[in-house]
């Protein structure tokens, strides 16, 4: 379980996180938000690479510092790079001995992680010579490595391709049966795919949290579907999810918090809830 | 331990599949493989050496600066950000670098010091060179690579984005030793920028030992301090990153303040050169001039001088003189190397005005007829550039006026690039002197010894040589002999040297009447290599009981002591300086000496073995120099005369000669032709 309280990291005059509260049981868990909203800063945070400006952070219960947080989470950056020089093996025995891994273990271990990463055959392949979707495989790896209780993953479908996409979802899906796994992306469908649980940051504040089915409630019956001659404007309480252009007209998919009286009602999705609560929160329709 | 080795290992690997790195590895093997093979035995003059090695230690300046950032493109700042979340990753990834820069310094230092002691052992050089060439690559090569290295890997990681480019650059500009020669063409300066790099760049050339085979200039302890201070700036703010804001702001703070003292050192460094040099060449301006004074200024004798000597600032000097006076007068008029800064300065215990032309101290007090006065003088500073490398190794030779001499003229420089006063203080006495050395190192002093460096003797000069590159003799007949260690085999010919030596001073004397520049009774010999760059021949310079002699290269093997070049030319020259006050013309000197050998052997006073170059061959080598007409025919009317003139005739022309020689100009024809018409 972990338990993010009250931190808030300000870069200058800018506050990037204000008092963002989260805590998370288990399981695959997402950070949801749009660009800029704060969740690299706070991923960062938690993965040590930043300290915040205040708030405690509590892993199983435990108030973290960074010595313990790094002993107990695996890291996979928004843009993973490593050493272009080394083969895959030679990088993650080098993270092991980092990692404070035995020798002989690491070898086992490597075996292990290139395993369930599906990389085993690439083990002897330079870092620079692999695609994207490998390299963020590796990054994973990597992460692995040394069996923390807690993975964090910022942004890991950035940049893959739709068959990658796919393929990294599995992957998490896999790893996380037996581990926490945070992940921290603006792809609503991500979310969706592999998370239980998931928060709504927007803005440095946390709009809400819960599981997957929570934040659909959020929206339960204000979500509305209408074929119309011209798209619809934005108006008060009402924010448009999507319009589609069909036939002569427009096949709009709209959220509001009044009854519709020219549209029907429709099953609420996890991105009806984002744009709902980010509109609600912020003004904007 | 075995994180630092891994971080160690794998910018290892990484290095060795780095075509680049690779590429910088075998040009440092090549350079330093050309220096040691092809350019030492070869270029042995010290300026082609002193331009190769300085080259070398400007490639290493660039190799260690593009090592560095090469380095630290291996690692970009998301490498960076994940090692930072796994334990100290970061901080082992750091020292990591600066332990692989130390290990590939190392195992340059290691192939550089192999090819060295495999060029030195062709050259057979003394031991003593073996152990200084090894501390001059660590110190000129390996450091400058380091200090590159590490800065760079700073600056890679502390500037972003391209600035980091400009920085690498500046960095280099700042250290590298021949910037300013690189720029000269472009910005078209004078020869003085010229001198000025070379003087930044390679310190102060050793007159009394002979440069270092391997690569002709000193050790700069400055110039290291500087490099040394700068690379602990790079380390300090390198390994104070990402820490807690107030250790980190301490630590760059601190790192700040150590780069600031590594420039200053270094801009200290140079501008004591430039500033030296500069004073140097405005002196050269007033150079041979009589300073005037009252005639009673000079009515003095010396009948007592104590000399301490001690380091510090230079070298620090105290001189107290007794004079007797034999006029009174308002003024005495002593001679003391203008870079000599005087603190003190009193008569019978008082303290004393005085005023200062360059060499020429005025002591201002009113002094009374036939009286007795001690004059005491406290001063420090350094010797002309040459003589002085560091608190260990310097030459204060009798004619550089290192300690009050009388006299009221300013030293003459000769040639074209001396930067050497000599005073030929023809007003000095003998007198009683009793020197003292107060500091460390080896000291060798033309007085007998009284002691631990304790020195006393009556005499009309003193010089005192500290060094530890001299091997120190007696001859069978008493005389004490210092020489370079790199002479070879001097201790079997030194006695054959000195038989002709005293012969040929002996005739010299009667044939020219007594000089006080040619003893013919010599109790010590100093011997010193010269320096191409200040363009020293070789050259005697003697005092009633001891002579300096200025070898060339040439004359490092013991059997080229007897020749001509080096016992009869720089006799005759000596000869000449002695009785002139001024600059010599080269050209008639030359002629002159010529002319001398060959009427001397005329007159069966010496064989031909003297002859080095006959007045025929000395026809035959203006004959077809361009511009050279004039002296050409001089040239032969002199050769002419000698051949068909009876030996008094010949001498009576010698002595005209010698007079005409005294002129700095030029010869011509005319000035010639009267000096002729004089002789019928």
């Amino acid at each position: 379980m972990i338990a993010i309280e009250n931190i808030s990291k300000c870069f200058g005059k800018k506050e990037a996180l204000k008092n963002v509260t989260l805590s998370f049981q288990s399981g695959i868990c997402g950070l949801l938000g749009q660009n800029g909203a704060g969740k690299t800063t706070l991923m960062r945070i938690l993965s040590t690479v930043l300290d915040a400006d205040s708030g405690t952070i509590r892993l199983n219960g435990e108030v973290c510092n960074k010595s313990y947080m790094r002993q107990n989470i695996g890291y996979l950056p928004q843009q993973f790079s490593m050493y272009k020089g080394l083969n895959v093996e030679e990088t993650l025995l080098h993270i092991s001995v980092l990692k404070n891994i035995a020798h002989t273990d690491a070898l086992a271990e490597i075996d292990k992680v290139l395993d369930a990463v599906n990389l085993s055959d690439r083990r002897k392949s330079k870092i620079g010579s692999l695609s994207g979707g490998m390299l963020r495989r590796v990054g994973i790896a990597q992460a692995l490595l040394g069996n923390p209780s807690l993975l964090i993953v910022d942004e890991p479908t950035a940049g893959l391709d739709p068959e990658e996409r796919l393929r990294f979802r599995d992957l998490l899906s896999d790893i996380g049966s037996d581990r926490m796994i945070l992940i921290s992306t603006h792809i609503v469908e991500d979310i969706e795919a592999v998370c239980d649980y998931a928060g709504i940051l927007s803005h440095g504040i946390v709009l809400t949290q819960g599981t997957l089915k929570d934040l659909k409630n959020t929206v339960k019956g204000k979500v509305w579907e209408a074929e119309t001659e011209n798209k619809i404007k934005p108006g008060n309480h009402i924010w448009i999810v999507s319009q589609k252009k069909q036939g002569r007209g427009f096949l709009c998919r709209f959220i509001s918090d009044k009854e519709i009286m020219y549209g029907k009602g429709v099953d609420a999705t996890l991105e009806d809830a984002y744009i709902y609560l980010n509109g609600r929160e912020h003004g904007s329709q | 331990m075995k994180k630092l080795f891994v971080c160690v290992k794998n910018d290892i690997v990484l290095c060795a599949r780095n075509g680049l790195i690779l590429a910088i590895t075998v040009l440092s093997f090549i350079l330093c493989w050309i220096t040691f093979f092809l350019l030492m035995p070869q270029e042995r003059v010290a300026g082609n050496t002193l331009a190769s090695s300085s080259w070398v230690t400007q490639i290493f300046i660039i190799e260690g600066a593009v090592f560095g950032f090469i380095i630290m493109t291996f690692e970009n700042s998301q490498i960076q950000e994940l090692f930072q979340t796994i334990g100290n990753g970061l901080l082992y990834k750091r020292i990591g670098k600066i332990i692989f820069i130390i290990i590939l310094s190392s195992t340059l230092l290691c192939i550089s010091s192999v090819n060295c002691i495999l060029g030195l052992k062709r050259l057979q050089p003394p031991e003593i060179y073996y152990a200084e060439s090894i501390k001059y690559i660590l110190l000129y090569w390996i450091l400058p690579f380091m200090t590159a290295s590490i800065g760079s890997v700073t600056i890679a990681d502390a500037v972003k984005g391209k600035a980091k480019y400009a920085v690498m650059v500046l960095q280099m500009l700042l250290f590298g030793p021949l910037f300013p020669v690189v720029w000269e063409p472009l910005i078209d300066v004078t020869t003085y920028l010229y001198k000025y790099a070379a003087m930044f760049s390679l310190g102060t050339l050793n007159v009394s030992r002979p440069m270092n085979l391997m690569f002709g200039y000193d050790l700069q302890r400055e110039k290291v301090l500087g490099s040394v201070a700068v690379l602990l700036a790079f380390l300090v703010f390198f390994l104070g990153k990402n820490k807690t804001i107030w250790l980190q702001t301490t630590v760059r703070i601190t790192a700040v303040f150590i780069f600031l003292y590594g420039i200053m050192t270094n801009i200290q460094y140079i501008e004591n050169k430039y500033d030296y040099y500069i004073a140097v060449k405005e002196y050269e301006n007033s150079k041979n001039t009589l300073v005037k004074c009252d005639d009673s200024a000079l009515s003095y004798n010396i009948s007592q001088e104590k000399i301490s000597v001690s380091r510090g600032k230079g070298l620090s000097i105290y001189a107290e003189m007794t004079i007797q006076k034999q006029e009174a007068g308002a003024a005495v008029a002593v001679a003391l190397y203008h870079n000599f800064e005087i603190d003190e300065l009193s008569i019978d215990g008082v303290s004393a005005a005085y005023d200062r032309d360059n060499d020429v101290v005025t002591i201002r007090y009113d002094f009374q007829e036939n009286t007795a006065y001690q004059i005491t003088l406290r001063y420090h500073g350094k010797p002309p550039a040459h003589m002085y490398i560091d608190k260990n190794e310097w030459i204060l030779p009798a004619y550089a006026a290192w300690y009050p001499l009388k006299g009221n003229r300013n030293g003459i420089s000769f040639g074209l690039d001396l930067f050497e006063p000599i005073f030929y203080d023809y007003q000095q006495e003998i007198t009683d002197y009793e020197v003292v050395y107060l500091g460390s190192g080896t000291v060798y002093c033309s007085l007998d010894g009284k002691g631990q460096n304790k020195w006393a003797g009556n005499t009309d000069g003193i010089t005192l040589l500290c060094s530890k590159w001299m091997n120190e003799i007696i001859l069978n007949n008493g005389t004490h002999v210092v020489y370079p260690v790199v002479c070879k085999n001097y201790d079997k010919y030194l006695e054959t040297y000195l038989e002709k030596y005293h012969i040929l001073a002996d005739m010299m004397n009667k044939q020219a009447g007594n000089t006080k520049t040619l003893s013919p009774d010599l109790k010590s010999i100093f011997f010193t290599c010269d320096s191409t760059y200040i363009g020293h021949g070789e050259k005697i310079y003697a005092r009633s009981d001891h002579a300096v002699v200025e070898i060339t290269r040439a004359f490092l093997e013991g059997d080229m002591l007897c020749d001509p070049a080096l016992t009869i030319y720089p006799l005759i020259d000596a000869m000449q300086f002695g009785d002139s006050e001024s600059a010599l013309n080269i050209k008639s000197l030359n002629l002159y000496q010529n002319a001398y050998i060959a009427v001397m052997v005329n007159a069966g006073k010496l064989d031909k073995t003297y002859q080095a170059r006959s007045l025929e061959d000395l026809e035959n080598l203006y004959e077809n120099l361009e511009g050279n007409k004039e002296f050409y025919d001089i040239i032969c009317s002199v050769n002419e005369y000698i051949n068909t003139s009876p030996i008094e005739k010949q001498y009576k022309f010698l002595s005209a000669f010698k007079d005409y020689v005294k002129s700095s100009d030029d010869p011509t024809w005319d000035s010639f032709s009267k000096m002729m018409e004089g002789l019928k």
